[in-house]
């Protein structure tokens, strides 16, 4: 018996034991990346071109599911209420209200490197300090589409909306907090007055125009088309709706009113409630790509907070002063800020009483 | 090494450790030295680890801590820088812009310049050609802007720029609500932390709360936004606050000790890791020392302990061990011889003393062993002369032991026995019994006995009787059986033998009781019967009830007659002794006797019996004529018994065509549409005295031998008898006989063969209605002798007869109960013609009728007393073809029903036949005699003289019946009753040629019908004294 031997291999294993024991194997564990099978994109209705989400499934397999507002309230009620997106697409002035009640998930920028393609003007604004809840989308001005061919060169202001030969051939479209800021304009106030007294003038003016206005649907094609139809010969409009516009009929012109333009900036961001912020990130990464915002440029024509892009538009798009008006007209434009709570509830009350009013003789909304 | 015997025999005890002593030892030894060694080495790793950890732990805090104040002084630095051009500002407005401009090419760090007014216009930049803060349409809306101006410093984040330069904003705010904003490098600060070194593999860098990282001594770190590999980084930076020091994974996934501190006055965190195996290199160092020298000194303790214990006490142990062994093999002069410690040696001297002690006893135990030698042979001398078998066997079945005998028995050498698992081979049978035997043995029951068969090796099987007992040791188990076995097939056989024999006298007895049960209730009905109707007759005074009486006494006979026949053939049959005739014999002349045998009762039921054959049956059989018959009649019997109505049929057919010399298989069928038999009573009615149903057995007299005789005469002709029947429809009854065709021609012909010269007269189907039974007899014996002759009372049993099959003539009473022959005709006549509409018919005839008559004409023959031509007017407006007046002679009556029958058209005759009788008799009657009477009759009938006295006992008993019917109707001055009972009176004496004697009837008769009032009682006085002799003769037989 060879007890020795047995002696040895006793204490040499016990010992071993003892050592490796000490230094734990590496327990690393790689995961692939998993991405949900659909995206569901809260947006404005015909913003983003099918061409840019189909790419996005394609490569990734994911796809994905457009939901539409007519309005930015709505869309900020529906997001409060707790409705499921994974993507939406919200202005400026309506981020901090959101993030105040906890609706925005906060987005990992390590998972948005696109993120350094931003323009060095919409990084960590007012709205959301650190751009913790937010990546810049695009932005505009809000002008006056005028048939100059029927009614010349006349329109070069927001007080000409009253002008009461225009009645009845004034197209709006029901966006509560764009008309309150043209109409505190016109008057010559500020853009994010929360006077009440101004508000009050709001209203009143507000109702001369309800008698004489056209409320027309948000849809580009079909709120151009009440303007090439001759049924409006002014439409408060954006620059999408300019190129929808010039394109059927080059009389249309794009006046940007000399009290001021509005400048409106709307960011992307991931509901508090979405169960695919992972993949939601990986889309908004996918947006800042350089060729697919340009391609959101050549599109839809509103200009982009990607610097990046800029290579990738088309150059006529890229000098079309109304698509990227020069810096100078930028700076003389008003900013949308968050109302506080007392002009939250003075702006819907003005509201209210718009909706309230006599309605326009042949509206449809 | 075994120092007693219980090593090889118990087994070791689960749960000790068994083995050497020196491996227990060793156990112990070895775990203990394995504690103190782990303990150890787990006590001086714990110490290193701390002090080492310790070590790095405030190496690295102060590392950190110089990385963030490194960093805090730089920002503090430009933080500085821009609040000093704010004070500039103010105190030369005019030379703010010149020493701005100069500042960016001074300060390399900073990128850019910008003062900007209250509303949020750039007043002016640096450098002059612009940068991105001079080019901001967002100023106003911007984060640092807005911060200033409510007078508070702004140190933003790193912001990496499309072209992936870093940078970062200040701002402080300027006077009049104006900003001071610089934009400053931030790869300088990459450069900072760079120079930061501790350890071989200590790097720092720096993280912004969202996980960025803002500077990294490799630069490229920066740029790279995403950082799969640092799970844990925006955790810890995100959770602590303060300085954190711990182990984690860096972004190599390499496990590292880290330490974070948080930058003052900016968003930033300060990092540095050091990898973990440089931080514990000691701590591992110390570790292999420690377990080294603890492992050699282990060993070395090991080792002298167990040599010491070798050598002063395994060893002795192992002489000890030999000492054993030697002892155990026999060798008891074996001493030890052992110095060593003093335990050792007592244990030495002890084994000594054992084995001198061990030697004495062996010495005795050979000398008691030669004893024992002696008394076994003794014993075993008696066991093996025994002629019992003797064994004993293990219970695993093996013999220890067999003695002469058992060897002899098995035909087996006792060499090839012992040890074996022989046992002897036993019937199948017997086996349970035998295992049975083998469970009950027990502590309490160590004997038992058994009786089985077994197979000897030559095929013999032989019953023997063993006793096994059961041998139990200690504890209480089995070990050993003895068996003792001994041949008792001599006995069982005789035993079997008596058994049998008592089975069969037992079974014989019981057979013979219940035969004797079952003749006893059929002998004692009809004895019953023959005493109780005797004693009737002895006492009865009228001469027609005893007759009555004593005609059920006469069938009570005959039936007895019956079943005495059929238990002498029964009993023949039991004993073997019926042997059956072999004579050739005509199968059809068989069949045709059958019919005639039995029509009698099948008309008397209203059956139809017939007979179908194959045409080419062969004619003649070689056979027991009379058994065919016995069984043919008893099936025709029975099937006529037990169909109420409808036929019976005899089928006879050839099963097999016979060859030349073969017998041929003949399979009869009765096929009846009775009530059938139930299905349960198929299997047993050919057993003995057995009927369909015992309710039967009542409603159907019989002994029920019948079919049970059938059974074994059939089986004796090479056949059998079997049954298809079902209930209400009739049952058909087959068997089959094996017969020898024959051309032979049979020995005695049984056909008379008359053969008339007019068939068609001879053989006429005649039906007498009449209500007054003398005519009706007279009539029918008159006709039976050629003709069948059937006999209804009224005119609406004739009807129903009627339905029931067909008639050739019928010869039809005028006045009758119930329904007179006027109407009966009238409705025959109506049916004939197809009126089937006709009232008054009871249901079920109407259909049948209509059926049978119609489109025929049967001849109707009037029978009346009055000759009056008003009478004959009647009648032939009824329908009726011809009259004759009664009493009848059989000429006339022959003649009438020829000339209508033969003559064809019945239209025709129209002549009545006048009664024989010269003149009328005497108006007042003479006193009639016997003598006058049988005179008359012999002149009117021709009949035998037996057959007269049959008929004179008929008139008589009507006119007795037919007096008292009319006294007691006078008595209870029921004038109706009287007039029938005359009206009979009448028809009777007319029969007899009583013509006076019918006429005083007549006129009692006629009396009742007018409802006259006359002495109705001296009339019948008169009529009984005239007719008195007639009476009184009676009483003479």
């Amino acid at each position: 018996m060879c007890f020795r031997a047995q002696l040895f291999l006793f204490f040499g294993v016990s010992i071993l034991c003892l050592l490796t024991a000490c230094d734990p194997p590496d327990s690393r564990v790689q995961s692939s990346p998993t991405y949900a099978r659909e995206l569901v994109v809260y947006n404005w209705v015909d913003d983003m071109p099918g061409s840019v989400l189909d790419a996005f499934t394609r490569e990734f397999g994911v796809k994905i599911k457009s939901v539409t507002f007519e309005s930015q309230e709505e869309a900020v009620e529906n997001i409060r209420n707790g409705k499921v997106y994974d993507v939406a697409v919200i202005e400026n002035p309506f981020v901090p209200g959101l993030v105040a009640a906890n609706r925005l998930a906060e987005i990992d920028f390590r998972q948005v490197p696109n993120f350094r393609n931003i323009s060095a003007n919409f990084r960590d604004l007012a709205t959301d300090p650190g751009n913790r809840y937010t990546v810049p989308y695009h932005y505009g001005t809000t002008g006056l589409l005028v048939r100059t061919d029927l009614i010349g060169n006349a329109v070069t202001r927001w007080a000409d909306l009253w002008d009461p030969q225009y009645a009845g051939k004034i197209a709006v479209r029901a966006q509560p907090r764009e008309l309150i800021a043209m109409t505190l304009l016109s008057l010559g106030y500020g853009l994010n007055s929360e006077n009440p007294q101004e508000l009050e003038a709001v209203g009143s003016r507000l109702d001369q125009l309800k008698k004489s206005a056209l409320l027309v649907e948000v849809d580009t094609p079909k709120a151009v088309s009440r303007l090439l139809s001759g049924e409006a010969v002014v439409l408060l409009g954006w620059p999408m709706d300019y190129q929808a516009a010039r394109a059927a009929n080059p009389a249309v012109a794009y006046v940007l009113p000399r009290e001021g333009t509005a400048l409106w900036s709307d960011n992307y961001v991931i509901p508090a409630n979405s169960p695919n912020a992972s993949t939601a990130m990986l889309f908004i990464n996918f947006l800042l790509r350089p060729e697919i915002s340009a391609q959101l440029v050549n599109e839809k024509h509103y200009p982009n907070a990607n610097e990046a892009a800029y290579a990738f538009v088309r150059p006529e798009i890229r000098s079309d002063p109304v698509i990227t008006p020069p810096a100078e007209i930028l700076r003389r434009a008003h900013f949308f800020l968050p109302l506080t709570a007392t002009g939250e509830v003075l702006y819907q009350r003005t509201w209210q009483r718009f909706l309230a009013a006599i309605p326009p003789s042949r509206g449809n909304q | 090494m075994s120092l007693g015997a219980p090593e090889s025999t118990s087994p070791r005890e689960p749960g000790v450790p068994g083995g050497s002593l020196r491996q227990q030892a060793l156990t112990v030894f070895g775990v203990t030295m394995l504690i103190l060694l782990a303990v150890s080495i787990a006590g001086v790793y714990f110490l290193v680890h701390q002090t080492e950890q310790e070590g790095w732990r405030g190496r690295q805090r102060e590392a950190t801590q110089r990385v963030a104040q490194t960093v805090g002084d730089f920002m503090t630095r430009q933080q500085n820088l821009l609040q000093v051009l704010n004070l500039l500002g103010r105190d030369q407005p005019q030379g703010f812009p010149e020493a701005l401009e100069r500042l960016p090419q001074i300060q390399p760090v900073l990128l850019e310049l910008v003062h900007i007014d209250a509303t949020g216009r750039i007043k002016a930049h640096a450098p002059a050609d612009g940068g991105i803060l001079a080019n901001l349409f967002t100023v106003s809306q911007s984060n640092w802007f807005r911060t200033a101006q409510q007078g508070k410093k702004y140190v933003g984040d790193m912001q990496l720029s499309a072209a992936d330069e870093p940078y970062l904003i200040f701002s402080v705010p300027a006077a009049d609500g104006e900003v001071l904003a610089s934009r400053l490098r931030m790869d300088i600060l990459n450069e900072v932390v760079a120079d930061l070194h501790f350890g071989s593999t200590g790097i720092a860098y720096l993280v912004n709360r969202n996980g960025r990282v803002v500077a990294h001594t490799s630069p490229q770190r920066v740029l790279s936004h995403i950082d799969d590999q640092h799970p844990d980084l925006l955790r810890l930076i995100r959770t602590n606050t303060a300085l954190w020091s711990g182990e984690y994974r860096n972004f190599q996934g390499e496990p590292v000790v880290g330490t974070m501190l948080s930058v003052p006055g900016t968003p930033w965190v300060a990092v540095t890791e050091l990898s973990r195996a440089e931080a514990y290199a000691s701590t591992r160092r110390a570790l292999w020392s420690i377990a080294v020298v603890t492992a050699l000194i282990s060993v070395v303790m090991v080792a002298v302990i167990i040599t010491l214990l070798e050598r002063r006490f395994l060893r002795p142990m192992g002489w000890l061990q030999k000492g054993v062994q030697q002892v155990s093999r026999g060798d008891l002069s074996y001493r030890l011889d052992i110095v060593g410690p003093y335990e050792i040696n007592q244990v030495a001297t002890a084994f000594n003393d054992m084995s001198s002690r061990l030697q004495e006893r062996e010495q005795a135990i050979a000398l008691q062993t030669e004893a024992l030698r002696d008394s076994e042979a003794r014993y075993r001398a008696i066991v093996e002369d025994q002629t019992e078998l003797v064994c004993r066997s293990l219970p695993d079945g093996s013999l220890t032991f067999v003695n002469e005998a058992y060897c002899r028995c098995f035909g087996k050498g006792r060499e090839e026995l012992i040890g074996s698992r022989f046992s002897p081979r036993v019937l199948s049978d017997d086996q349970p019994l035998l295992a049975a035997t083998r469970a009950v043995l027990g502590p309490g029951n160590p004997v038992a006995s058994i009786e089985h068969r077994i197979v000897l090796p030559d095929g013999a099987i032989r019953w023997q009787h063993w006793t096994h007992r059961a041998i139990f040791d200690v504890r209480g188990r089995i070990c050993e059986f003895a068996s003792v076995g001994r041949d008792v097939t001599e006995r069982r056989e005789v035993e079997e033998a008596l058994h049998q024999a008592k089975e069969a006298a037992e079974s014989a007895n019981r057979a013979k009781s219940q035969f004797l049960a079952n003749m006893s209730h059929e002998i004692r009905t009809p004895m019953n019967a023959i005493i109780g109707m005797t004693h009737l007759a002895m006492q009865a005074q009228a001469e027609d009830k005893r007759r009555r009486f004593l005609q059920t006494v006469k069938h009570s006979a005959e039936s007895l007659l019956s079943l005495l026949n059929d238990i002498l053939d029964f009993s023949k049959m039991e004993a073997g002794q019926l042997q059956l005739n072999s004579s050739p014999f005509d199968l059809r002349q068989l069949l045709e006797g059958i019919v005639s045998t039995m029509n009698v009762p099948a008309i008397e039921n209203g059956l139809k019996l017939q007979i179908s054959t194959e045409p080419d049956l062969p004619a003649v059989f070689i056979g027991d004529e009379l058994r065919l018959r016995q069984i043919l009649l008893n099936l025709v019997g029975n099937a006529i018994k037990f169909t109420p109505a409808g036929s019976v049929t005899i089928d006879v057919a050839l099963e097999n065509p016979s060859e030349a010399d073969q017998k041929a298989t003949l399979h009869f069928t009765v096929v009846d549409t009775g009530i059938g038999i139930p299905p349960e009573k198929l299997a047993r009615i050919f057993n003995n005295f057995e009927q369909g149903d015992n309710s039967y057995v009542r409603k159907y007299a019989g002994t029920g031998l019948g079919l049970s005789i059938c059974k074994q005469l059939t089986e004796l002709m090479d056949g059998g008898i079997w049954v298809e029947s079902r209930m209400n429809a009739g049952s058909s009854f087959h068997f089959t006989v094996r017969l020898q065709p024959s051309t032979e021609k049979p020995s005695a012909p049984a056909s008379t063969g008359t053969a008339g010269q007019e068939p068609l007269f001879q053989g006429l189907r005649l039906l007498i209605v009449d209500d007054n039974e003398v005519n009706r007899d007279v009539a029918s014996m008159i006709l039976e002798q050629d003709h069948a002759v059937s006999t209804a009372g009224n005119g609406l049993e004739a009807l129903m007869l009627l339905a029931s099959r067909p008639f050739d003539a019928i010869l039809m009473d005028v006045q009758m109960p119930v329904m007179d022959g006027l109407s009966a005709t009238t409705f025959i006549r109506a049916f004939e013609r197809g009126e089937t509409a006709i009232r008054e018919v009871p249901g079920a005839l109407g259909p049948a009728l209509a059926e049978r008559l119609a489109k025929g004409h049967i001849p109707i023959i009037a029978m009346t007393a009055h000759a009056m031509g008003e009478d004959y007017a009647k009648c032939l407006d009824a329908g009726m073809d011809a009259y004759i007046t009664k009493p009848f002679q059989p000429e006339s009556l022959t003649a009438t029903l020829r000339s209508l029958c033969v003559a064809g058209s019945p239209s025709g005759v129209t002549g009545a036949v006048r009664p024989a009788g010269d003149e009328p008799l005497a108006d007042c009657p003479l006193p009639a005699t016997v003598e006058d009477v049988v005179l008359y009759f012999k002149k009117t009938t021709r009949l035998g003289d037996e057959r007269i006295a049959n008929l004179l006992a008929l008139c008589r008993r009507s006119l007795v019946d037919n007096l008292e019917k009319a006294d007691e109707a006078l008595e209870m001055k029921n004038f109706t009753g009287l007039g029938v009972a005359a009206h009979t009176l009448k028809g009777t004496l007319a029969q007899c040629g009583l013509a006076g004697w019918a006429e005083k009837a007549q006129e009692v008769y006629d009396g009742t019908k007018k409802d006259r009032d006359l002495p109705y009682a001296d009339l019948l006085t008169d009529l009984r004294h005239g007719i008195g002799a007639l009476l009184e003769h009676h009483r003479l037989f």
